[in-house]
């Protein structure tokens, strides 16, 4: 009998489907709405990479996951580098304590230190990835790299944006600086299914990270269009992959943590 | 061969989740069975994978409609807690992860309880590390849920000295339906691109959490479920439930 124990049917699994459901209707969305911004965003990134850049791919909390799902992976593109906010305590410049404190996504000097930890050449460019797009060490930076005439791509949920107050001292949002804004297309309040009252799940995240993989499906097909290579890096089981990525790799040392 | 767009990546992965969802249901149910106990009981849900599958665990806790008892072991924390620098972490003549011993020195890192559960999670799963973590989580009568590639996992030899792989240590298997390699689009030359484990693996995080708090609903268990911070009560239930969870997230 149900109740009586932790068993369920698994036709039951009414919940999980409806999740299911939600997710492709926010992947369909996305893929739906946005294809002329990351065909746009594909291009400016293609000619980056082609003149030597890297793309620096800079998210904090949730908006790692983007980061993560483009760099350095199997069936991923090379000339990417993950600003990952722990590295200012791993490299020993600021304490646990510090990183582990929910205000560090509102210090504005700490962009800066956490910019200068990375070596950025100078035909790089950013994607920065926020839902909302307010945080304040995600703004400085996307000030900083406009000052220094870098082209920037940024992926929020506009109706998070639309809804949410500016937090950086100059009044501005994340979009303020974009060179292409991508929508993730999902809700202010991204949290989907409702059990009994309680709200669980969320879409932004996935959307991302399918976005993240658009992109690289149409960067492939722009340099490819326009006779380039396409530096992809293989994966380990594959023979002689250590040798293609290495050889990849060597070109940008320096530039991106392994 | 097709050509290469967002369009096909889109319809590819469309019909990838569908075929996840199908071939892994079962298996899901199972699992949240399993993570359901262990919550009642006051125990934690402690996640671990290398390189890209560690980010199962941050699809998976610390947002509003997320669970909250949900840790994640990260090797990087020895670097983190002072116990090894940096350059020694990566230092690339003697690899960190392959040292003897890594395995019990994570563990004991963090403050782990008998009662609490492992999801582990590797496409290969021939990993020395995540193979130890399995074998050290089952000695202390842990159970292990295992997420991999089922198609890489069995096309591939294990690098583990005892020759097993991470499946065969699992209490529940769950498979990502991930191709070997990762990547889904074939391409003129010898490499594939675009990794779908993130995606699919997130959606098995997601279907987790749908069915985790379904079954402890069912049994009257109040969701240890963080809430979005729009009030005031919202406010103090997400701090009385990462205080509940001190110290052990």
């Amino acid at each position: 009998m149900k109740g009586l124990s932790f068993k369920r049917e698994v036709d039951d699994m009414a919940e999980s489907k409806q999740y299911l459901d939600v997710l492709k209707y926010y992947m369909k969305r996305a893929f739906m709405t946005q294809k002329e911004n990351i065909i746009n965003a594909a291009k400016i990134m293609g000619d980056c990479m082609v003149s030597g850049g890297i793309i620096q791919l800079v998210g904090v909390n949730h908006g790692r996951e983007f980061a993560m799902e483009l760099g350095y992976r199997a069936g991923g593109l090379m000339p990417f580098h993950q600003f990952n906010i722990r590295d200012l305590a791993l490299r020993g410049h600021i304490s646990e304590e510090i990183l582990k404190n929910p205000q560090i996504i509102n210090d504005e000097i700490m962009a800066k230190r956490w910019l200068d930890i990375y070596n950025i050449c100078e035909n790089d460019m950013f994607l920065i990835v926020s839902e909302g797009g307010f945080e304040p060490i995600l703004v400085e930076i996307a000030l900083t790299a406009k000052r220094d005439n870098r082209k920037i791509i940024v992926v929020v949920s506009k109706n998070k944006v639309n809804n949410s107050e500016a937090k950086h001292s100059s009044g501005t949002k994340l979009i303020d600086y974009a060179d292409v804004v991508i929508d993730l297309g999902t809700e202010e309040k991204d949290i989907l299914i409702d059990i009994n009252g309680t709200m669980i799940n969320q879409a932004s995240t996935i959307v991302g990270n399918v976005i993240a993989q658009m992109l690289t499906a149409e960067i492939y097909r722009y340099l490819k269009e326009n006779n380039h290579d396409c530096p992809i890096l293989l994966s380990a089981n594959i023979k002689g992959a250590d040798i293609h990525n290495r050889k990849l790799s060597d070109k940008y040392i320096g530039r991106w943590n392994s | 061969m097709n050509t290469i767009n967002m369009e096909l990546f889109y319809n590819k992965l469309n019909d990838l989740l569908d075929t996840v969802y199908e071939k892994e249901k079962e298996n899901i149910v199972k699992a949240a069975q399993v993570i359901a106990e262990t919550i009642a009981k006051g125990g934690i849900i402690h996640t671990f994978g290398t390189g890209h599958s560690n980010g199962f665990g941050l699809e998976m806790t610390g947002r509003p409609g997320s669970l909250a008892c949900i840790h994640t072991l990260d090797t990087s924390d020895f670097v983190l807690k002072g116990l090894v620098t940096l350059e020694d972490f990566k230092n690339p003549n003697d690899i960190f992860e392959r040292r003897p011993g890594i395995a019990e020195k994570l563990y004991d890192l963090y403050a782990i309880d008998k009662k609490d559960l492992f999801i582990i999670i590797s496409n290969s799963g021939i990993n020395g590390l995540v193979i130890d973590m399995a074998i050290l989580a089952r000695e202390k009568n842990q159970k292990v849920i295992v997420i991999t590639s089922w198609q890489h996992t069995t096309a591939e030899d294990s690098r583990h000295p005892s020759g097993k792989k991470l499946y065969e240590l699992a209490d529940i298997v769950i498979d990502n339906c991930g191709p070997q390699g990762d990547a889904l689009l074939e391409t003129d030359g010898k490499e594939k691109i675009c990794s779908v484990s993130s995606i699919t693996g997130g959606f098995i995080a997601q279907a987790l959490t749908t069915e985790v708090c379904n079954i402890l609903n069912q049994k009257g268990i109040e969701l240890p479920v963080y809430k979005y911070e729009d009030s005031k009560e919202a406010i103090e239930f997400n701090s009385k439930l990462r205080e509940k969870y001190k110290n052990r997230i």
